[in-house]
Protein backbone atom coordinates (compact mmCIF):
# COMPACT_ATOMS: atom_id res chain seq x y z
CA UNK A 1 0.00 0.00 0.00
CA UNK A 2 1.32 3.12 -1.24
CA UNK A 3 2.03 6.26 1.88
CA UNK A 4 -0.84 8.43 1.66
CA UNK A 5 -3.35 6.08 0.36
CA UNK A 6 -4.30 5.08 3.53
CA UNK A 7 -8.35 5.37 3.81
CA UNK A 8 -7.99 4.57 7.64
CA UNK A 9 -4.97 5.36 9.26
CA UNK A 10 -4.68 4.58 13.28
CA UNK A 11 -1.41 5.58 15.43
CA UNK A 12 -0.47 4.58 18.79
CA UNK A 13 -3.92 4.04 19.63
CA UNK A 14 -4.90 3.20 23.56
CA UNK A 15 -7.87 2.31 25.08
CA UNK A 16 -7.79 2.46 29.11
CA UNK A 17 -10.82 1.50 31.26
CA UNK A 18 -11.14 3.59 34.26
CA UNK A 19 -10.01 0.56 36.23
CA UNK A 20 -6.82 0.79 34.44
CA UNK A 21 -6.86 -2.32 32.23
CA UNK A 22 -5.68 -2.11 28.52
CA UNK A 23 -8.41 -3.04 26.54
CA UNK A 24 -5.88 -1.80 23.68
CA UNK A 25 -2.32 -0.92 23.89
CA UNK A 26 -0.67 1.16 20.96
CA UNK A 27 -2.15 -0.33 17.91
CA UNK A 28 -1.13 1.28 14.61
CA UNK A 29 -2.39 0.34 11.12
CA UNK A 30 -3.55 1.40 8.10
CA UNK A 31 -6.21 0.48 5.80
CA UNK A 32 -6.09 1.26 2.00
CA UNK A 33 -9.07 1.66 -0.64
CA UNK A 34 -10.42 -1.75 -1.66
CA UNK A 35 -8.65 -3.65 1.19
CA UNK A 36 -10.58 -6.63 3.18
CA UNK A 37 -8.97 -6.42 6.33
CA UNK A 38 -9.84 -9.57 8.34
CA UNK A 39 -9.21 -8.78 12.25
CA UNK A 40 -8.86 -12.01 14.08
CA UNK A 41 -7.98 -13.02 18.10
CA UNK A 42 -9.23 -14.52 20.83
CA UNK A 43 -12.37 -13.31 22.74
CA UNK A 44 -11.68 -10.33 24.66
CA UNK A 45 -8.51 -9.43 22.36
CA UNK A 46 -9.47 -5.74 21.97
CA UNK A 47 -11.27 -6.11 18.24
CA UNK A 48 -14.72 -4.92 19.90
CA UNK A 49 -13.12 -2.39 21.33
CA UNK A 50 -10.96 -1.10 18.24
CA UNK A 51 -14.16 -1.05 15.92
CA UNK A 52 -15.77 0.88 18.15
CA UNK A 53 -12.79 3.28 18.61
CA UNK A 54 -12.86 4.11 14.53
CA UNK A 55 -16.35 5.82 14.59
CA UNK A 56 -15.59 7.62 18.22
CA UNK A 57 -18.86 5.25 19.81
CA UNK A 58 -15.71 4.90 22.04
CA UNK A 59 -13.55 7.65 22.69
CA UNK A 60 -9.98 5.96 23.04
CA UNK A 61 -7.39 7.05 25.69
CA UNK A 62 -4.95 8.32 23.62
CA UNK A 63 -3.54 7.80 19.96
CA UNK A 64 -4.76 9.24 16.22
CA UNK A 65 -6.87 8.00 14.17
CA UNK A 66 -7.33 9.59 10.40
CA UNK A 67 -10.58 8.45 8.59
CA UNK A 68 -10.44 10.00 4.55
CA UNK A 69 -7.60 12.33 6.07
CA UNK A 70 -10.39 13.42 8.81
CA UNK A 71 -9.06 13.26 12.32
CA UNK A 72 -11.73 11.58 14.24
CA UNK A 73 -10.97 12.92 17.14
CA UNK A 74 -10.38 16.36 17.10
CA UNK A 75 -13.51 16.27 15.22
CA UNK A 76 -16.33 18.92 15.75
CA UNK A 77 -20.05 17.47 16.62
CA UNK A 78 -20.91 18.77 13.13
CA UNK A 79 -18.21 17.32 11.48
CA UNK A 80 -18.03 14.11 13.81
CA UNK A 81 -21.64 13.35 12.06
CA UNK A 82 -20.27 13.91 8.58
CA UNK A 83 -17.10 11.42 8.93
CA UNK A 84 -19.67 9.08 10.55
CA UNK A 85 -22.00 8.83 7.49
CA UNK A 86 -18.83 8.10 5.91
CA UNK A 87 -18.01 5.17 8.39
CA UNK A 88 -20.60 2.04 7.77
CA UNK A 89 -20.68 0.38 10.46
CA UNK A 90 -22.44 -3.66 10.98
CA UNK A 91 -22.83 -4.90 14.20
CA UNK A 92 -22.52 -7.95 15.60
CA UNK A 93 -26.64 -8.05 17.60
CA UNK A 94 -29.04 -7.47 14.93
CA UNK A 95 -29.76 -3.67 15.70
CA UNK A 96 -32.77 -2.37 13.43
CA UNK A 97 -35.69 -0.37 14.25
CA UNK A 98 -37.62 -3.27 14.53
CA UNK A 99 -41.25 -1.52 14.23
CA UNK A 100 -40.72 0.12 11.20
CA UNK A 101 -40.07 -0.88 7.30
CA UNK A 102 -37.41 -2.37 5.68
CA UNK A 103 -36.81 0.44 3.17
CA UNK A 104 -37.30 2.27 6.27
CA UNK A 105 -34.19 1.19 7.97
CA UNK A 106 -32.46 0.83 4.96
CA UNK A 107 -33.39 4.52 3.68
CA UNK A 108 -31.69 5.64 7.07
CA UNK A 109 -28.16 4.99 5.96
CA UNK A 110 -28.94 8.52 4.24
CA UNK A 111 -29.80 10.22 7.43
CA UNK A 112 -26.32 11.44 7.78
CA UNK A 113 -26.86 13.74 4.80
CA UNK A 114 -29.93 15.12 5.80
CA UNK A 115 -30.73 18.14 8.13
CA UNK A 116 -32.62 17.08 11.28
CA UNK A 117 -35.47 19.38 10.19
CA UNK A 118 -36.55 16.75 7.86
CA UNK A 119 -36.91 14.01 10.72
CA UNK A 120 -39.87 16.36 12.15
CA UNK A 121 -41.59 15.00 8.15
CA UNK A 122 -41.19 11.46 9.40
CA UNK A 123 -44.98 11.05 10.77
CA UNK A 124 -46.25 12.17 7.56
CA UNK A 125 -43.42 9.71 5.72
CA UNK A 126 -41.67 12.41 4.06
CA UNK A 127 -38.60 12.54 5.53
CA UNK A 128 -36.90 10.72 2.68
CA UNK A 129 -36.42 12.05 -0.98
CA UNK A 130 -37.23 10.19 -4.15
CA UNK A 131 -33.72 9.84 -4.76
CA UNK A 132 -32.75 8.79 -1.18
CA UNK A 133 -35.88 6.49 -1.61
CA UNK A 134 -34.17 4.71 -4.88
CA UNK A 135 -30.96 4.72 -3.03
CA UNK A 136 -32.03 2.83 -0.48
CA UNK A 137 -33.95 0.31 -2.64
CA UNK A 138 -31.23 -0.58 -5.31
CA UNK A 139 -28.86 -1.57 -1.86
CA UNK A 140 -31.76 -3.60 -0.81
CA UNK A 141 -31.63 -4.98 -4.49
CA UNK A 142 -28.20 -5.44 -3.95
CA UNK A 143 -28.48 -7.90 -0.50
CA UNK A 144 -31.43 -9.62 -2.67
CA UNK A 145 -33.91 -8.23 0.07
CA UNK A 146 -35.81 -6.76 -2.59
CA UNK A 147 -39.62 -8.41 -2.05
CA UNK A 148 -39.21 -7.81 1.26
CA UNK A 149 -39.05 -3.83 1.16
CA UNK A 150 -42.05 -2.80 3.39
CA UNK A 151 -42.34 -5.91 5.71
CA UNK A 152 -41.74 -4.84 9.33
CA UNK A 153 -37.82 -5.62 9.83
CA UNK A 154 -38.54 -7.29 13.15
CA UNK A 155 -40.73 -9.75 11.33
CA UNK A 156 -37.43 -10.72 9.09
CA UNK A 157 -35.23 -13.66 10.01
CA UNK A 158 -32.02 -13.27 12.05
CA UNK A 159 -30.10 -13.65 8.06
CA UNK A 160 -32.12 -11.51 6.54
CA UNK A 161 -31.71 -8.76 9.55
CA UNK A 162 -28.32 -9.03 9.08
CA UNK A 163 -28.56 -8.20 4.98
CA UNK A 164 -30.82 -5.31 5.97
CA UNK A 165 -28.05 -3.29 8.28
CA UNK A 166 -25.59 -4.18 4.96
CA UNK A 167 -28.09 -2.56 2.91
CA UNK A 168 -28.04 0.26 5.70
CA UNK A 169 -24.40 0.48 5.49
CA UNK A 170 -24.28 0.42 1.66
CA UNK A 171 -26.83 3.33 1.70
CA UNK A 172 -24.17 5.46 3.16
CA UNK A 173 -22.15 4.86 0.33
CA UNK A 174 -19.16 5.20 2.62
CA UNK A 175 -15.32 4.98 2.39
CA UNK A 176 -15.11 2.88 4.87
CA UNK A 177 -16.99 -0.24 6.36
CA UNK A 178 -16.66 -1.58 9.61
CA UNK A 179 -18.01 -4.74 10.30
CA UNK A 180 -17.93 -6.86 14.64
CA UNK A 181 -18.63 -10.55 13.98
CA UNK A 182 -21.29 -10.19 11.04
CA UNK A 183 -21.43 -13.59 10.16
CA UNK A 184 -21.45 -14.70 14.60
CA UNK A 185 -25.21 -15.82 14.40
CA UNK A 186 -26.09 -16.85 10.75
CA UNK A 187 -25.36 -20.01 8.94
CA UNK A 188 -22.30 -21.25 7.00
CA UNK A 189 -23.52 -20.72 3.65
CA UNK A 190 -25.08 -17.42 4.48
CA UNK A 191 -21.97 -16.48 5.93
CA UNK A 192 -20.10 -16.59 2.72
CA UNK A 193 -23.40 -14.76 0.86
CA UNK A 194 -22.66 -12.03 3.74
CA UNK A 195 -18.98 -11.81 3.03
CA UNK A 196 -18.92 -12.16 -0.65
CA UNK A 197 -21.23 -8.83 -0.34
CA UNK A 198 -18.35 -6.84 1.65
CA UNK A 199 -16.15 -8.29 -0.33
CA UNK A 200 -17.76 -7.25 -3.97
CA UNK A 201 -18.53 -4.26 -2.51
CA UNK A 202 -15.07 -3.14 -1.45
CA UNK A 203 -13.71 -4.26 -4.33
CA UNK A 204 -16.44 -2.35 -7.03
CA UNK A 205 -16.85 1.03 -4.79
CA UNK A 206 -13.40 1.04 -3.63
CA UNK A 207 -14.59 0.64 0.08
CA UNK A 208 -11.66 0.00 3.11
CA UNK A 209 -12.96 -2.86 5.02
CA UNK A 210 -12.54 -3.94 8.13
CA UNK A 211 -14.41 -7.38 9.73
CA UNK A 212 -13.83 -9.13 12.85
CA UNK A 213 -14.30 -12.79 12.76
CA UNK A 214 -13.70 -15.50 14.36
CA UNK A 215 -13.48 -18.28 11.55
CA UNK A 216 -10.44 -18.49 9.73
CA UNK A 217 -11.64 -20.12 6.80
CA UNK A 218 -14.17 -17.63 6.00
CA UNK A 219 -11.52 -14.88 6.47
CA UNK A 220 -8.76 -16.15 4.51
CA UNK A 221 -11.41 -16.17 1.84
CA UNK A 222 -12.92 -13.38 1.63
CA UNK A 223 -10.36 -10.89 2.96
CA UNK A 224 -7.39 -9.68 1.40
CA UNK A 225 -4.84 -9.30 4.37
CA UNK A 226 -5.25 -9.78 8.35
CA UNK A 227 -4.34 -8.40 11.34
CA UNK A 228 -4.00 -10.83 14.55
CA UNK A 229 -4.67 -9.03 17.70
CA UNK A 230 -4.00 -10.65 21.40
CA UNK A 231 -4.19 -8.83 24.48
CA UNK A 232 -4.40 -5.35 22.64
CA UNK A 233 -1.82 -5.74 20.70
CA UNK A 234 -1.41 -6.47 17.06
CA UNK A 235 0.66 -9.82 16.85
CA UNK A 236 0.66 -9.91 12.91
CA UNK A 237 -0.19 -7.48 10.28
CA UNK A 238 0.23 -8.81 6.74
CA UNK A 239 -0.66 -11.27 4.32
CA UNK A 240 -2.60 -14.89 5.04
CA UNK A 241 0.72 -16.77 3.35
CA UNK A 242 2.92 -15.42 6.22
CA UNK A 243 0.74 -15.60 8.79
CA UNK A 244 2.43 -19.32 9.96
CA UNK A 245 0.81 -21.25 12.57
CA UNK A 246 3.55 -20.76 14.87
CA UNK A 247 2.01 -17.09 14.71
CA UNK A 248 -1.09 -18.34 15.40
CA UNK A 249 -0.25 -20.31 18.37
CA UNK A 250 1.06 -17.45 19.94
CA UNK A 251 -1.87 -15.65 19.65
CA UNK A 252 -4.61 -18.38 20.36
CA UNK A 253 -2.21 -19.72 23.02
CA UNK A 254 -0.50 -23.57 22.91
CA UNK A 255 -3.28 -25.15 24.48
CA UNK A 256 -6.14 -24.75 22.10
CA UNK A 257 -3.60 -25.48 18.80
CA UNK A 258 -3.51 -29.24 20.99
CA UNK A 259 -6.80 -29.89 18.88
CA UNK A 260 -5.72 -31.42 15.76
CA UNK A 261 -8.63 -30.24 14.04
CA UNK A 262 -7.29 -26.31 14.36
CA UNK A 263 -4.01 -27.76 12.71
CA UNK A 264 -5.51 -29.66 10.27
CA UNK A 265 -7.82 -26.21 9.41
CA UNK A 266 -4.15 -24.12 9.33
CA UNK A 267 -3.29 -26.59 6.75
CA UNK A 268 -6.29 -25.84 4.39
CA UNK A 269 -5.66 -22.54 5.09
CA UNK A 270 -2.03 -22.65 3.22
CA UNK A 271 -3.22 -24.80 0.69
CA UNK A 272 -2.93 -28.47 -0.16
CA UNK A 273 0.72 -29.68 0.75
CA UNK A 274 3.00 -29.94 -2.59
CA UNK B 1 -14.79 -18.10 56.14
CA UNK B 2 -17.79 -18.90 58.56
CA UNK B 3 -20.43 -20.23 56.62
CA UNK B 4 -24.19 -19.38 58.12
CA UNK B 5 -26.25 -21.41 60.71
CA UNK B 6 -29.44 -22.88 58.54
CA UNK B 7 -30.83 -23.84 61.35
CA UNK B 8 -31.23 -20.01 62.73
CA UNK B 9 -34.42 -17.86 63.63
CA UNK B 10 -34.72 -14.49 64.15
CA UNK B 11 -35.09 -14.27 67.86
CA UNK B 12 -38.87 -13.94 68.94
CA UNK B 13 -38.71 -10.59 70.57
CA UNK B 14 -38.23 -9.43 66.81
CA UNK B 15 -41.71 -10.25 65.97
CA UNK B 16 -43.15 -9.09 69.11
CA UNK B 17 -41.92 -5.47 68.72
CA UNK B 18 -43.07 -5.24 64.92
CA UNK B 19 -46.36 -6.24 66.36
CA UNK B 20 -46.24 -3.75 69.18
CA UNK B 21 -45.45 -0.79 66.34
CA UNK B 22 -48.20 -2.22 64.04
CA UNK B 23 -50.63 -1.81 66.97
CA UNK B 24 -49.18 1.64 67.77
CA UNK B 25 -50.13 3.08 64.79
CA UNK B 26 -53.33 1.85 64.23
CA UNK B 27 -54.26 3.28 67.11
CA UNK B 28 -53.08 6.04 67.03
CA UNK B 29 -53.77 6.78 63.69
CA UNK B 30 -57.92 5.48 64.43
CA UNK B 31 -57.95 7.87 67.26
CA UNK B 32 -56.51 10.88 65.15
CA UNK B 33 -59.19 9.89 62.49
CA UNK B 34 -62.07 9.65 65.03
CA UNK B 35 -62.59 6.27 63.60
CA UNK B 36 -64.78 3.87 66.33
CA UNK B 37 -67.32 1.44 65.65
CA UNK B 38 -69.55 3.50 68.40
CA UNK B 39 -69.39 5.94 66.26
CA UNK B 40 -70.38 4.27 63.08
CA UNK B 41 -73.00 2.24 64.24
CA UNK B 42 -75.03 5.64 66.09
CA UNK B 43 -74.28 7.32 62.14
CA UNK B 44 -76.60 4.52 60.88
CA UNK B 45 -79.69 5.72 60.94
CA UNK B 46 -78.64 9.08 59.52
CA UNK B 47 -76.94 7.02 56.68
CA UNK B 48 -80.25 4.98 55.72
CA UNK B 49 -82.13 8.21 56.18
CA UNK B 50 -79.86 10.27 53.48
CA UNK B 51 -80.23 7.21 51.27
CA UNK B 52 -83.82 7.06 51.74
CA UNK B 53 -84.31 10.51 50.29
CA UNK B 54 -81.73 9.70 47.16
CA UNK B 55 -84.03 6.71 45.76
CA UNK B 56 -85.52 6.72 43.05
CA UNK B 57 -82.71 9.03 41.32
CA UNK B 58 -84.43 12.04 39.74
CA UNK B 59 -85.46 11.31 35.96
CA UNK B 60 -86.01 14.68 34.99
CA UNK B 61 -82.69 16.49 35.12
CA UNK B 62 -81.39 13.84 32.55
CA UNK B 63 -81.54 16.27 29.82
CA UNK B 64 -79.63 18.80 32.15
CA UNK B 65 -76.95 16.64 32.59
CA UNK B 66 -75.98 15.36 28.73
CA UNK B 67 -73.96 19.03 28.37
CA UNK B 68 -71.92 18.80 31.60
CA UNK B 69 -71.47 15.17 30.91
CA UNK B 70 -70.27 15.59 26.96
CA UNK B 71 -68.42 19.24 28.73
CA UNK B 72 -66.51 16.35 30.52
CA UNK B 73 -65.57 14.10 28.30
CA UNK B 74 -63.95 17.25 25.69
CA UNK B 75 -61.95 18.45 29.14
CA UNK B 76 -60.11 15.15 29.55
CA UNK B 77 -59.73 14.65 25.77
CA UNK B 78 -58.16 18.66 25.54
CA UNK B 79 -56.22 18.20 28.88
CA UNK B 80 -54.76 14.97 27.95
CA UNK B 81 -53.77 16.03 24.38
CA UNK B 82 -51.93 19.57 25.55
CA UNK B 83 -50.29 17.44 28.55
CA UNK B 84 -49.01 15.00 25.90
CA UNK B 85 -47.98 17.76 24.21
CA UNK B 86 -45.88 18.85 27.19
CA UNK B 87 -44.74 15.66 28.30
CA UNK B 88 -43.16 14.12 24.84
CA UNK B 89 -40.50 16.89 24.11
CA UNK B 90 -39.65 17.00 28.03
CA UNK B 91 -39.23 13.28 27.95
CA UNK B 92 -36.30 13.12 25.97
CA UNK B 93 -34.92 15.35 28.44
CA UNK B 94 -35.60 13.27 31.79
CA UNK B 95 -34.50 10.24 29.68
CA UNK B 96 -30.66 9.24 30.93
CA UNK B 97 -29.39 7.50 28.39
CA UNK B 98 -30.75 10.03 25.64
CA UNK B 99 -29.21 13.36 27.37
CA UNK B 100 -26.74 12.13 29.26
CA UNK B 101 -26.32 12.68 33.27
CA UNK B 102 -26.22 16.19 33.95
CA UNK B 103 -28.00 19.44 35.47
CA UNK B 104 -30.86 19.43 32.78
CA UNK B 105 -31.40 15.96 33.17
CA UNK B 106 -32.06 15.91 36.85
CA UNK B 107 -34.26 19.77 36.48
CA UNK B 108 -36.65 18.01 33.95
CA UNK B 109 -37.05 15.00 36.48
CA UNK B 110 -37.77 16.99 39.45
CA UNK B 111 -40.32 19.26 37.46
CA UNK B 112 -42.34 15.84 36.36
CA UNK B 113 -42.35 14.99 40.22
CA UNK B 114 -43.37 18.87 41.01
CA UNK B 115 -46.19 18.69 37.92
CA UNK B 116 -47.48 15.06 39.09
CA UNK B 117 -46.88 15.22 42.75
CA UNK B 118 -49.42 17.92 43.19
CA UNK B 119 -53.21 16.58 42.62
CA UNK B 120 -55.17 18.29 39.54
CA UNK B 121 -58.14 19.07 41.62
CA UNK B 122 -55.53 21.53 43.51
CA UNK B 123 -54.46 22.80 40.01
CA UNK B 124 -57.71 23.26 39.18
CA UNK B 125 -58.18 25.33 42.63
CA UNK B 126 -55.96 27.57 42.10
CA UNK B 127 -56.18 28.26 38.09
CA UNK B 128 -59.81 28.76 39.05
CA UNK B 129 -58.52 31.80 41.01
CA UNK B 130 -56.19 32.78 38.43
CA UNK B 131 -58.75 32.50 35.32
CA UNK B 132 -61.94 32.81 36.76
CA UNK B 133 -64.70 29.71 36.93
CA UNK B 134 -65.06 27.63 33.85
CA UNK B 135 -63.91 24.33 32.00
CA UNK B 136 -60.54 25.94 31.18
CA UNK B 137 -59.43 25.94 34.20
CA UNK B 138 -59.45 22.45 34.94
CA UNK B 139 -58.08 21.95 31.01
CA UNK B 140 -55.11 23.65 32.14
CA UNK B 141 -55.38 21.72 35.65
CA UNK B 142 -55.07 17.91 33.72
CA UNK B 143 -52.71 19.38 31.27
CA UNK B 144 -49.62 20.24 33.87
CA UNK B 145 -50.74 16.77 36.16
CA UNK B 146 -50.85 15.11 32.98
CA UNK B 147 -47.73 16.12 31.42
CA UNK B 148 -45.76 15.50 34.75
CA UNK B 149 -47.02 11.59 35.01
CA UNK B 150 -46.17 10.90 31.38
CA UNK B 151 -43.03 12.69 31.23
CA UNK B 152 -42.04 10.26 33.68
CA UNK B 153 -43.50 7.18 32.20
CA UNK B 154 -42.24 8.02 28.85
CA UNK B 155 -38.84 9.02 29.95
CA UNK B 156 -38.54 5.56 31.72
CA UNK B 157 -39.65 3.70 28.97
CA UNK B 158 -37.01 5.51 26.86
CA UNK B 159 -34.47 4.70 29.49
CA UNK B 160 -35.43 0.56 29.40
CA UNK B 161 -35.30 0.36 25.48
CA UNK B 162 -33.01 -2.05 23.91
CA UNK B 163 -29.95 0.83 22.78
CA UNK B 164 -28.35 -1.05 20.27
CA UNK B 165 -30.64 -0.59 17.35
CA UNK B 166 -30.25 3.53 18.25
CA UNK B 167 -26.42 3.26 19.09
CA UNK B 168 -26.55 1.55 14.91
CA UNK B 169 -28.63 5.51 14.50
CA UNK B 170 -25.92 7.16 15.83
CA UNK B 171 -23.21 4.89 13.91
CA UNK B 172 -24.62 6.24 10.84
CA UNK B 173 -24.52 9.97 11.63
CA UNK B 174 -27.88 10.42 12.82
CA UNK B 175 -28.28 13.78 15.13
CA UNK B 176 -30.42 13.50 18.06
CA UNK B 177 -33.12 15.14 16.49
CA UNK B 178 -33.08 12.17 14.16
CA UNK B 179 -32.92 9.67 16.99
CA UNK B 180 -36.10 10.68 18.37
CA UNK B 181 -37.98 10.60 14.86
CA UNK B 182 -36.37 7.68 13.18
CA UNK B 183 -35.86 5.42 16.05
CA UNK B 184 -37.02 5.82 19.30
CA UNK B 185 -40.93 7.26 18.41
CA UNK B 186 -41.54 3.99 16.16
CA UNK B 187 -39.82 1.44 18.70
CA UNK B 188 -41.67 3.08 21.47
CA UNK B 189 -44.87 4.21 19.66
CA UNK B 190 -47.23 1.05 21.38
CA UNK B 191 -46.29 1.97 24.87
CA UNK B 192 -46.39 5.91 24.54
CA UNK B 193 -49.95 5.21 23.16
CA UNK B 194 -50.80 2.66 26.03
CA UNK B 195 -49.69 5.08 28.10
CA UNK B 196 -52.17 8.11 26.45
CA UNK B 197 -54.89 6.52 26.42
CA UNK B 198 -54.60 5.29 30.26
CA UNK B 199 -54.16 9.02 31.49
CA UNK B 200 -57.37 9.84 29.07
CA UNK B 201 -59.09 7.25 31.13
CA UNK B 202 -57.19 8.75 34.86
CA UNK B 203 -58.66 12.59 33.04
CA UNK B 204 -62.28 11.44 32.75
CA UNK B 205 -62.48 10.18 36.48
CA UNK B 206 -60.57 13.17 37.78
CA UNK B 207 -62.76 15.97 35.38
CA UNK B 208 -66.08 14.58 37.13
CA UNK B 209 -64.84 15.42 40.07
CA UNK B 210 -63.44 19.17 39.15
CA UNK B 211 -66.41 20.61 39.03
CA UNK B 212 -66.53 20.99 43.08
CA UNK B 213 -63.66 23.59 42.94
CA UNK B 214 -65.43 25.39 39.66
CA UNK B 215 -63.63 23.83 37.07
CA UNK B 216 -66.23 22.38 34.61
CA UNK B 217 -68.25 19.12 33.99
CA UNK B 218 -70.44 17.14 35.93
CA UNK B 219 -68.81 18.26 39.08
CA UNK B 220 -70.38 21.62 38.74
CA UNK B 221 -73.94 20.12 38.65
CA UNK B 222 -73.19 17.66 41.62
CA UNK B 223 -72.45 20.77 44.22
CA UNK B 224 -75.47 22.80 43.30
CA UNK B 225 -77.59 19.67 43.94
CA UNK B 226 -75.97 18.88 47.37
CA UNK B 227 -76.11 22.50 47.96
CA UNK B 228 -79.57 22.66 47.82
CA UNK B 229 -80.42 18.89 49.53
CA UNK B 230 -81.71 17.57 45.94
CA UNK B 231 -80.51 13.90 46.97
CA UNK B 232 -82.55 12.69 44.14
CA UNK B 233 -80.82 14.71 41.45
CA UNK B 234 -77.77 13.74 43.69
CA UNK B 235 -77.75 10.00 43.08
CA UNK B 236 -78.75 10.83 39.60
CA UNK B 237 -75.65 12.37 38.87
CA UNK B 238 -73.40 10.04 40.68
CA UNK B 239 -75.03 6.98 38.51
CA UNK B 240 -74.06 9.05 35.51
CA UNK B 241 -70.49 9.85 36.78
CA UNK B 242 -70.44 6.05 37.25
CA UNK B 243 -71.87 5.16 33.15
CA UNK B 244 -69.27 7.45 32.11
CA UNK B 245 -66.39 6.14 34.15
CA UNK B 246 -67.12 2.57 33.35
CA UNK B 247 -67.38 3.69 29.52
CA UNK B 248 -64.18 5.43 29.40
CA UNK B 249 -62.37 2.55 31.17
CA UNK B 250 -63.66 -0.34 28.86
CA UNK B 251 -63.00 1.55 25.83
CA UNK B 252 -58.93 2.47 27.23
CA UNK B 253 -58.37 -0.82 27.93
CA UNK B 254 -60.07 -2.27 24.75
CA UNK B 255 -57.20 0.36 22.95
CA UNK B 256 -54.78 -0.44 25.03
CA UNK B 257 -55.42 -3.97 24.57
CA UNK B 258 -55.95 -3.79 20.89
CA UNK B 259 -52.26 -1.64 20.77
CA UNK B 260 -50.34 -3.83 22.62
CA UNK B 261 -51.52 -7.14 21.55
CA UNK B 262 -50.83 -6.02 18.03
CA UNK B 263 -47.60 -6.12 18.96
CA UNK B 264 -46.99 -8.80 20.81
CA UNK B 265 -48.69 -10.95 17.27
CA UNK B 266 -45.61 -9.52 15.28
CA UNK B 267 -43.10 -10.57 18.15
Amino acid sequence: MEEGGAVIRVRNLVHRYPGGNYAIRDVSFDVGAGEVVAVIGPSGAGKTTLLRCLNLLIRPTSGTILVSGEDVLQASRKNLRRIRRNIGVVFQQLNLIDRSTVLDNVAAGRLGYLPAWRSLLAPLGLTYSRVDRQIAFNSLRRVNLEEFTYARAGNLSGGQQQRVAIARVLTQAPDVILADEPVANVDPRLAHEILSIFKGSSQARRIATVISIHSLELARTHSTRVIAMANGQVRYDGSWEHLTPSVLAQIYGVEVLEASSFSESLRNLHGAPA
Amino acid sequence: MRLPDPIRRRPFWVDALVVMVAVLVYGWSAQGTGTSISEFVRGLPGMADFLGRMVPPDREILSRLYKPLVETIQLAVVGTTLGVLLAFPLSFLGARNFIGTNPLYYFTRSSFNVFRGVSEFVYALVFVAMVGLGSFPGVLALAIHTAGALGKYFSEAIENMNWQPIEALVAVGASRTQVVFHGISPELAPQFLAYIFYYWEHNIRASTVLGLVGAGGLGIELLTSVKLFKYQEVLTIVLTMLALITVADQASAWARRRILSKEVARA
